[in-house]
């Protein structure tokens, strides 16, 4: 049973049309990106996997269960962080995790996904004083804590520079590979895509125009990101967004 | 030192050049203030305009805050109580002092609904504005946490409006003085209201004067406390 199934699904708001007619399946602990430019329903369709949006038409469901609303099975890490300013780093994710873990455990684990994601030494600090890259460090630390089967990314690393980029892009492989969770994951940049995922689901306004594999085995090395593999990729993809 | 310049050369020029017949000279008031203090009489109208002004903000700021963010957060709740709250915000506290002393009787029963009443809007329309400012991407985090509408109060709505409650809190809290010394000498027998206007009809300009200007030491000192309490609360926002 797919972990993500989209059948038929649209989406418009008032007059604008987001979505029409889009089918995705994603298998269980498979890695996809979303791929498309600004404005061509990309986030919307995270968002409806979500449950933080509604379809218009068609059927969404996770692990053959209709989606209906937001879960926590299905956890996102949003561009903008979305972190508490009033809470530590250990607060935003101890947050998730209140009512649903052992009052006595909340606090270790939140420590433990901290320090999974790099931040270990900086519980205690707040987001204003985190760069961008820390503070989307949390944000995932957060959104693992609460072990989602299915996590669910709109475009983490678009705010931070290149090399910090790169370091959070090894970070989530490792920690996918790890924990084999399923990704969806929302991006505009072609190398992101092509240096993450197994299949990239390239979008054109409105709904899917081709769905393409990258045959690379995990781990991979910096050394992928400027193979022949991934050079043919990067002019397919290119060609397919033009 | 700079923010004591202007007090101080304020307090000279009146020292050297206001007519005595009219306005007391400085040292005269400050003489005033030793007798009224010296005298005793003073601590207990003190203790009463304050506890007035304390019991009617504490109601005004738990009305206040609960509807402002209710308000804030409920869009529709907004559109259909708005218009009658702006009707209800442009009496001045003090027009309803009489209706309130029919109901309750004279003295801090009828003062206290009238302070509450000033008070409640400012830190109401702050922490309304508060809630309708809630960044929406917080709003989904909490979705996707599953947090249910009482954790997402608590932990998400208030923290984020904390800021916003304490400016209005700030505002409340003089509209709070300002309505209970305003009832006190429209319909009062003590506080510190009641003295200004006993002083000025029985011709001791001095203490009226003196009387005033504690008055505004006393809203000085009540926002000052208010203060401190926002940046203990909002201590996250600053490097430690």
């Amino acid at each position: 049973m797919a972990a993500i199934e989209l059948r038929a699904v649209s989406k418009r708001f008032g007059d604008v049309i987001a979505l029409t007619d889009t089918s995705l399946s994603v298998a269980d602990g498979e890695f996809v990106s979303i791929l498309g430019p600004s404005g061509c329903g990309k986030s919307t369709l995270l968002f409806i996997v979500a449950g933080l949006e509604q379809a218009s038409g068609g059927e969404v469901s996770c692990d053959g269960v209709p989606v209906t609303g937001p879960g926590r099975e299905r956890n996102v890490v949003f561009q903008e962080y979305a972190l508490f300013p009033w809470r530590d780093v250990v607060g935003n994710v101890t947050i998730g995790l209140e009512g649903h873990v052992a009052a006595g455990e909340v606090e270790q684990r939140a420590r433990h996904f901290v320090s999974m994601v790099g931040l270990a030494g900086f519980e205690h600090h707040y987001p204003h004083q985190l760069s961008g890259g820390m503070k989307q460090r949390t944000a995932l630390a957060r959104a693992l804590a609460m072990e989602p089967k299915v996590l669910l990314m709109d475009e983490p690393f678009a705010a931070v520079d290149a090399q910090t980029r790169e370091s959070l892009q090894e970070e989530l492989l490792r920690i996918w590979s790890a924990n084999r969770m399923t990704v969806l994951f929302v991006t505009h940049s072609i190398e992101e895509a092509i240096y993450l995922s197994e299949r990239v689901v390239v979008m054109k306004p409105g709904g899917v125009k081709k769905t393409v594999s990258v045959e690379e085995t995990y781990p991979r090395g910096y050394a992928f990101r400027t193979s022949e593999v991934a050079s043919s990729l990067r002019i397919e993809l290119h060609e397919l967004l033009r | 030192m700079t923010r004591f310049a202007l007090p101080v050369a304020l307090l000279i020029l009146l020292e050297i050049s206001v007519d005595a017949r009219f306005i007391p000279t400085p040292s005269v008031v400050a003489t005033g203030a030793y007798e009224l203090i010296r005298s005793g009489e003073l601590w207990r109208h003190l203790a009463l305009t304050l506890s007035r002004t304390l019991a009617g903000f504490a109601i005004a700021s738990l009305v206040g805050i609960a509807a402002g963010l209710s308000l804030g957060y409920y869009r529709a709740a907004r559109l259909y109580c708005m218009p009658t709250i702006e009707v209800f915000r442009a009496i001045p506290g003090v027009a309803l002092l009489p209706l309130a002393v029919l109901w309750f009787g004279l003295g801090s029963s009828s003062q206290i609904p009238v302070i509450a009443f000033a008070a409640t809007f400012p830190v109401l329309l702050n922490a309304m504005r508060g809630a309708e400012e809630l960044p929406s991407i917080l709003v989904r985090a909490g979705q996707v946490m599953e947090l249910d509408s009482m954790s997402l109060f608590r932990h998400v709505l208030v923290p984020a409006s904390v800021p916003f409650i304490f400016t209005g809190l700030r505002l409340s809290i003089v509209y709070a003085l300002t309505s209970g010394v305003g009832a006190e000498i429209i319909a009062g027998t003590d506080g510190l209201g009641f003295l200004i206007l006993d002083y000025q009809r029985t011709l001791v300009p001095e203490k009226m004067f003196a009387t005033m200007i504690l008055v505004a030491i006393l809203g000085l000192g009540l926002s000052t406390v208010l203060r401190a309490a926002e940046g203990r609360l909002l201590s996250y926002r600053h490097p430690s």
